[in-house]
Order: structure tokens, then sequence, then C-alpha cells
């Protein structure tokens, strides 16, 4: 008795793959007959994995060919093992499904919370939210450009902006570190300056900024603004970062 | 206008990878379980920056990264028939067991080498990484930070030190100098409030 209810409380280091090896396979016994800790490993599990859906990496694009080639002599596991057979028939075929919806739910919102619908105090963060999350993906997309290069450079009154850009993309993603706090009616917004002109690149409300278009722009610049952003930076030059 | 520009092309992200419309990564897991070469690639566009993301990230070597990466894509091929819709979504199943594979590698290496070295390993980062970790710490800080503000220290330390840096419990009970039982229910107690304040209820 002591025994199971110790294992009960092994969900946790279970979720987070903390178990080492024999207590591993004594606890996935246990988990096969218990539907309460089978229920919660799986919440947690989505838990754990939900504290690292934002660190998405491109891996090096040769090892897609590498790892479709070693398809056709990897065997399979034939489907309907008698594994998964035995533990679907030990349980109520009703309780499973009501446990499906419960998580099926409990994944959606938990996919929303990292994108930031839930519990998100207003629009405008959620925005910002968004923005970071497609920020994110376009970064480790940027960095797999054969051109991709990092760029920074201070700034006169403190702080300092980085970026990376690549040419053939027609890309950068601009991120802030230590800039001066602005006034809540004031923020940074970022142009893209070539021969026809500075173009807006949007606003440093929140990063990181993915200037698209550059086109033939030299250089990213940043300026304080009114809080709404301008058509037209306003100088002097907070900082700026060349390009070629 | 920026950002809504932004806001359709994260809402649309699924529509613009390889997949066909509405294709979802449980329906591509039960085609892979039958041997569909296609679908298996299509999955792997879907997961692959997931999935090398957190053995990246785990591993912080790249060329071991690189290994275990592959090893996870071919585990999903051969396993693909022992996902159960019924248990969660198909990402959480695959991002599991790449985690799983991660840690495992952590610990091989680990007999192999000493553990001071790994962590002298971890410092030694390109810029591209400093900025992967900026724009990632950006995210978290949002709500994943806030929520993890939410625990106790010990219950922070455990989950961070097991979940990113692949630690057994009896490993986290030593660094943590706290007995084997407290790890096991800090750790428990860490996910079950994570769990509620990412809204992850059941
Ligand atoms: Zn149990």
């Amino acid at each position: 008795m002591s025994v199971s209810s110790d294992l009960h409380l092994l969900t946790g280091v279970y979720a987070m793959n903390a178990l080492p090896e024999d207590e591993r396979a004594e606890f996935e016994e246990h988990l096969a007959d218990c539907d309460s800790c089978a229920q919660e490993v799986a919440e947690l599990q989505a838990t754990s994995v939900g504290l690292n859906l934002a660190t998405e990496l491109a891996p090096p694009s040769h090892l897609r060919s590498q790892v479709l080639a070693k398809l056709a002599t990897t065997p399979q596991s034939p489907l309907e093992t008698t594994a998964t057979v035995t533990v679907l028939a030990s349980r109520s075929p009703k309780k499973w499904l009501m446990r499906a919806s419960i998580l099926t739910t409990a994944a959606a919102v938990l996919g929303a919370v990292v994108l930031g619908v839930q519990g998100v105090q207003d629009w405008n963060e959620l925005d910002a939210l968004r923005q970071s999350a497609a920020g994110y993906s376009q970064v480790s997309d940027l960095l797999n450009a054969p051109d991709a290069k990092l760029v920074s450079d201070s700034a006169s009154a403190g702080g300092k902006g980085t970026v990376v850009v690549s040419p053939s993309r027609g890309k950068a993603v601009f991120l802030s570190s230590g800039l001066p706090q602005l006034p809540s009616d004031r923020t940074y917004q970022l142009w893209m300056v070539g021969p026809d002109g500075p173009r807006s690149a949007g606003l440093l409300r929140d990063e990181p900024v993915v200037a698209e278009g550059l086109a033939d722009a030299q250089k990213l610049a940043l300026t304080i603004e009114p809080s709404g952003g301008s058509s037209s930076p306003t100088l002097p030059l907070v900082l700026t970062v060349s390009l070629v | 206008m920026q950002d809504r520009d932004l806001t359709q092309r994260i809402m649309s992200r699924d529509a613009t990878t390889s997949t066909e419309p509405g294709e979802t990564a449980e329906d591509l897991l039960a085609l892979v379980a039958r041997g569909d070469e296609p679908a298996f690639g299509r999955l792997y566009d879907l997961a692959a920056g997931m999935v090398f993301g957190l053995v990246r990230r785990v591993l912080r070597n790249e060329a071991q990264s690189e290994e275990v990466f592959q090893e996870v894509m071919l585990e999903v091929w051969r396993t693909a028939s022992r996902f159960d819709p019924s248990r969660g979504k198909a990402t959480t199943w695959i991002m599991t067991m790449a985690h799983r594979r991660a840690v495992d590698r952590v610990r091989s290496a680990q007999a192999a080498t000493n553990r001071d070295e790994r962590v002298a390993a971890m410092t030694v980062d390109t810029p591209f990484d400093e900025v992967v970790e900026q724009v990632t710490d950006r995210i978290e800080q949002r709500k994943v930070r806030r929520c993890l503000s939410s625990l106790t220290d010990l219950q922070r330390e455990s989950v961070l030190l097991a979940y990113y840096q692949g630690y057994s419990y009896p490993e986290v009970s030593t660094l943590l100098s706290v007995p084997l039982g407290t790890v096991k229910t800090r750790m428990r107690d860490g996910l079950i409030r994570l769990r509620d304040c990412l809204g992850v209820t059941a």
C-alpha cells in the first residue's frame, strides 16, 4: 500500500524523464494499470512540452534527406501492438472517450497559452505575443539562410541593437538590449533606410521586429516617435545598424 | 499594419508548411504508422524545428544534437503505430520522446566525460545562439516565466534542472542537498502548479 501510494507521486518526475532507468520501468508497469496516474502524466507531459514550445530551431537542412533515406531500411512496429490492446481493454471505453476530450481541450488551451490567448490582459499584449512568436520562428528560419549574418551597433544614449540579416531573403530581424526606457507617450520605431528614403519597419513595442522587403536598404535606423508611430522618422537617430 | 501582417502569418503558419490543407500531426502520424513515406516527410517538416530546438537545448552540443535528432525522427517512424490519440496530442508524444532521447544521451555522455566539462561547454555559445536565446527569453518572460516565478525556489530549480539539463531526480537531490522524497514531490507539485498556471486543467 505504501509502495503504491509512493508510485502515484512519481508522475511529475516521470513526465520530465527524470527517473533512473530501473525505476522508470517499474513506474511504466504501474502506469498501465493506474488511470489517475495515466491522466496526470499526460497532462504533466503536455505541461513540460509547453515550457519548451518557444525554442524552435531548424536543424541543418541536409539532415532531412539523410533521415528520409533511412526509412526504407528501418522496420516499423506493427499497427495495433498487443500492448496497446491490453491497455485499452483494461479500461472502460467511456472513460477513455471522456479523457480524450479533456486532453484535447487541455492541449488546445496550452497551445493557445503559448501564443498568448489565455490570461492575456489586453489585445496589445496578445499582438505582442503573436509578434514575438512569429519573430522567433523567423529568426531560426533566417539563421538557415546561406548568407545570414549578424551585425550590431551601440546607441549613443546607451543600449545596443542586434540584427540578423539575410540579403537573399530581403529580411532582417532586429533586437534591442538596454535601450533607455521611454515615457508612455513615446515609442521606438525602426526604419529601413535606402536610396529612396526611410520606410517604417515597425514599432519596438514588442520584439523582435521583423523587417521585410529590405530591397536596397543600406541600414536599419531607430528613432523615438509618438506612441502610435510616425510616417517619417523624427531626428535624431537613436541608433543605426549597417546592413552591408 | 506590421502587427496585422505578423498576426496573419502566425495564424496561418500551419497552412504554409508543406502539410496538406487541414492535415494535423495526428493525421500524419496515422499515415506514417501505415508506412506512408511522403506523409513522414510532411510530419518531418512540421516537427523538425520543435524537436531539434528541444534536443539542442538539452544537449548544448551541435554534433550530438544532430545525432539524437535523427534518432528521434527515426523513432517516430518506427513507433508511430504506438501513438494513442486518446492519450494526448501528437506533438506532445513526439516532444516527450525527443526529450527522453536527449536526456538518455546526456546521462550516457555523463558516464564518459565528467559533468563539469559539460557545464563548461554550455558557456561556449556562438553569437547566433545568443540571439536565439535572447528571443526565446523574451517569449518565455511573457507567460511561462511568469508561471515559473509562481513556484517555490525548490520546485522551480527541480523542474529546470531536470527538464533543461537532463538531471535525474537522485542527481537533483544531490545538487540541491534535499532528500529524495522531497525532490519527487516538489517536481510533481511544481509541474501541477505550472499546469494550472498555464491553463492545462482537466
Ligand atoms: Zn498511480
